[in-house]
């Protein structure tokens, strides 16, 4: 898979890098996206390539979210149940967004090397 | 920490074959296993609920006390209360076993099932907890006299095993049940002429075995 990244900008009263991505399977080239803007700063005391060469690190995440964009078809059910919950506020218990202790549990059993039963 | 615990394990086999994992538990009166969630009901790790009874759930089957005594409550939350009575007496006919004794406290919303593992079962049995009152937390005590615990994870394809087990005291024959079937002996034993100890794990190949327990000794056999 090939990425390519354009950079359309540098805003250097924010320093801001303006950059934009496509891939292989993108239906258009990186310059035809609405451009990213990333904060230079961060990246501290290294070269502009080096700058480059950590924000295309991203390209992958931003193609990935630009091929399901693209390849998404309408569900008009489902945008209706999306606007039933306009105005609505919602609770999760913390045991509904994180493992359960069980599978936290279950999971690093499994992951423990395994030692080979005798057989009888 | 979801799971609360206070324990005392003895033998770990965590992983064998990348299958199955079982732990023994040997605990004194004071020992204990908590959860607070469904989520942390073992191998099923949700409120699952019973077909056709809605007070009624899956209950974690992975606990094989063997020795002593149990005891497990059931906290049932007040707005499932009414639910959890009106399916109660069918939830009992479900446990309803000679070694299983239920009792209930509605002013606490509590139900406790008593298990008693020095109880001999002739035949194979399964878990008797398959399924247990509509609850978030629960909490398994030892009896006064402590209890022997056999802790059977199923790693993989966790829905496909069977787990039973039965009493044995002398030379018994143990048939391999599936096409993977493992077995655990309580007490140290022999095949063959051949010395094991108890509490380990082997991989049952032969279509059957003849076993000389070295005393009362529960034989769990965990196959698919």
């Amino acid at each position: 898979m090939k990425y390519k990244i354009h950079v359309s900008g540098y805003l250097e009263q924010t320093n801001q890098l303006l950059v934009s991505f496509s891939s292989d399977e993108t239906n258009r080239q990186a310059a035809d996206y609405q451009s990213l803007a990333f904060d230079v700063v961060p990246y501290g005391d290294v070269t502009a390539q080096q700058i480059l060469d950590a924000i295309a690190k991203v390209a992958p995440t931003i193609c990935s979210d630009i091929r399901v964009a693209e390849t998404y078809e309408g569900d008009d059910s489902r945008a209706e149940d999306l606007r039933a919950f306009v105005g609505q506020s919602f609770e999760y218990d913390e045991n509904d967004l994180l493992p359960s202790g069980a599978a936290q549990e279950r999971d690093a059993q499994a992951n423990t090397e395994a030692e080979q039963a005798e057989e009888i | 920490m979801p799971v609360n615990q206070d324990t005392n394990i003895v033998q770990s086999q965590l992983n064998i074959d990348n299958k199955v994992g079982v732990t023994v538990h040997e605990w004194a009166a004071n020992h204990y296993f908590e959860r607070t969630t469904a989520q942390d009901v073992y191998h099923v790790e949700a409120k699952v609920i019973h077909d056709s009874l809605d007070g009624v759930m899956k209950g974690g089957t992975s606990l094989f006390p063997f020795e002593g005594e149990i005891s497990i409550t059931w906290n049932v939350e007040d707005i499932d209360a009414d639910t959890v009575k009106a399916d109660l007496s069918d939830w009992k006919s479900i446990v309803d076993r000679a070694d299983v004794t239920v009792s209930e406290d509605w002013t606490a919303n509590t139900i406790t099932a008593t298990l008693n593992a020095d109880h001999n079962h002739s035949d194979w049995v399964s878990h008797p907890f398959a399924y247990v009152p509509l609850s978030n937390s629960a909490r398994i005590d030892a009896g006064d006299s402590g209890a022997k615990i056999a802790c059977v994870m199923r790693l993989v394809d966790v829905e496909d095993w069977t787990v039973e087990y039965k009493t044995i005291s002398s030379e018994t024959t143990i048939t391999k049940s599936g096409s993977d079937c493992y077995v655990f002996f309580s007490t140290d034993y022999t095949i063959g002429g051949t010395d094991y100890d108890a509490y380990t794990v082997n991989r049952l190949t032969s279509s059957s075995v003849d076993v000389t327990p070295t005393g009362r000794c529960t034989v769990i056999k965990v196959y698919k």
